[in-house]
């Protein structure tokens, strides 16, 4: 089962790869994008509906994803994404139906964390999620969040200004735990 | 690894969000498959209809299965949020329910500016697994449940041992009109003592003002708006013995089974409640007779210490 070629996003798919099986993957990765999304957004709602979103069109042609490069990667661009218009739709709604809005706290493991990522501006705070909690490489992050790998660098760097030695990478146990 | 990575690794090892499994996720496929085949001129229909629900009833319930946040309800506990309003009307009000009681001089209990409902219980807790379906089922009216569905068993060792039901642990309810904050205060894991169970939620400041007020409380515990208190099981829960979920969800819309007069009829009275605290506008079901017959029966029975109701067989 090799696919060939690209998929419908336009993806680079893997010649002669070996296929890990969806399964394995999904219960590897998806608290990984929990934990990302959750970072990203402030929201486990939108985190929680824009990752099984996205593993689920995963699923349906995973013969396709998990062929690429970096399956993982295509499923953080699919939950944020999603995420992002599952938001949009939730404004449109609130303005036109005058609702008030959820405020459903970032639950408790993740508190520490958010406190220290919410400080950021939300482009930051996407790529240093990425980074850092995703664990995606720079050049993963441009694509996922559909942005030149300099602009990845230099909003890494100024992240770095704020947050300062919270970011340093330790080499020793910095290798990267997805395909 | 960064600091910061470091920071977010119990994120990693404990998810706030549990894991579906696969067949959810198929499920889910489905229906966004579905969705895309009623397109074209049916989708502008269909969000015409949608616009003006809203714009007519701006706090009625979002319908359940159309909404993201849905997803992450079992198969099981949809069935709970489907019962009809006609079957619960078809119920009414069974002679072996309980009616929470009045508090006449209560000070109203709110979150958000809503009134709000207390749940405190246990997941060891056989009654808990009998009052958490008809909350479920009463609450539905009002709101959106979401990461609803962690499967739990009651004691093994307590009586009606071993009941199949789900834990509010977790849990988001979103409503216009209504606030839901439940607590499962113990696990059912026993202590390493044999003397009760592994503690897992502590009460908030409101669960504990709302739990405290009552010098006989037990578990389950559930407070309408500070208006109106269930303190026990409001039915039997030995109908769901030796009952999977999926079976007990099975039975919700017939109104002819004990298990959907047990939890339907007790939805009937919180259903009640929730309406006395809110509008009758809060949701369609709260104009309905079997409604008014339940709050007149609550007015009937008010709190009086130490003296509320035993459960009937």
């Amino acid at each position: 089962m090799v696919a060939r070629g690209t998929d419908e996003a336009g993806q680079l798919v893997e010649l002669g790869k070996e296929p890990e099986s969806f399964d394995s993957w999904y219960a590897r990765e998806h608290p990984r994008l929990i934990a990302t999304l959750l970072l990203s957004t402030g929201d486990v709602e939108l985190a929680a509906d824009g990752v099984d979103e996205a593993f689920t069109r995963a699923l349906e042609k995973w013969d396709q994803v998990s062929m690429m490069e970096s399956p993982t990667g295509w499923a953080f661009r699919v939950a944020l994404n999603h995420a992002r218009r599952t938001a949009r739709r939730r404004t449109i709604e609130r303005r036109l139906f005058i609702k008030r809005a959820k405020d459903i706290p970032v639950p408790a493991p993740a508190g520490e964390v958010w406190q220290v990522v919410s400080s950021l501006p939300p482009r930051q705070r996407e790529v240093v999620v990425l980074r850092h909690i995703g664990d995606l490489r720079e050049a993963e992050i441009a694509e996922v969040l559909g942005i030149s790998r300099s602009t990845v660098s230099s909003t890494l760097s100024d992240a770095h200004e704020r947050l300062g030695s919270l970011l340093d990478d330790e080499p020793p146990n910095g290798e990267r735990h997805h395909v | 690894m960064s600091e910061l990575g470091r920071m977010a690794q119990p994120l990693l090892d404990h998810p706030v969000v549990p894991t579906p499994p696969v067949a959810d996720l198929r499920r889910r496929g489905q229906r966004r498959r579905q969705r895309h085949l009623l397109g074209g001129s049916t989708a502008v229909l269909v969000l015409a209809a949608v616009v003006m629900i809203a714009t007519l009833a701006p706090s009625s319930p979002k319908p359940v299965g159309s909404s993201g946040t849905s997803s992450s309800l079992t198969a099981y506990i949809q069935k709970g949020v489907s019962v009809s309003d006609s079957t619960l009307e078809a119920i009414g009000l069974p002679s072996n329910v309980l009616a929470p009681n009045s508090v006449a001089d209560g000070a109203s209990l709110t979150q958000d500016g809503k009134p709000v409902v207390v749940f405190v219980g246990g997941e060891f807790c056989p009654y808990c697994a009998m009052e958490r379906w008809a909350l479920v089922v009463a609450l539905s009216r009002f709101g959106t449940f979401s990461h609803l569905g962690q499967t739990i068993s009651s004691s093994s060792t307590d009586v009606f041992p071993g009941l199949q039901s789900w834990s509010f642990k977790d849990s988001a309810f979103t409503s216009s009109s209504l606030a839901f904050t439940p607590a499962e205060v113990y696990s059912s894991t026993p202590n390493s003592t044999g003397t009760g169970y592994e503690p897992l939620q502590s009460l908030t400041p409101l669960q504990s003002q709302a739990f405290n007020a009552y010098s006989d409380r037990g578990y389950p515990f559930v407070d309408i708006g500070g208006k109106y208190v269930a303190l026990g099981a409001s039915a039997n829960p030995g109908v769901l013995q030796n009952l999977t979920l999926d079976q007990i969800a099975s039975q919700l819309d017939n109104p002819s089974s004990p298990v959907a007069q047990a939890v339907n009829g007790s939805a009937n009275y919180l259903i009640a409640a929730m309406c006395s605290v809110t509008s009758t506008s809060a949701a369609p079901i709260c104009t309905s007779p079997v409604i008014a017959q339940a709050q007149s029966a609550m007015t009937a029975n008010p709190y009086t210490a130490g003296a509320h109701s035993q459960l009937p067989s």
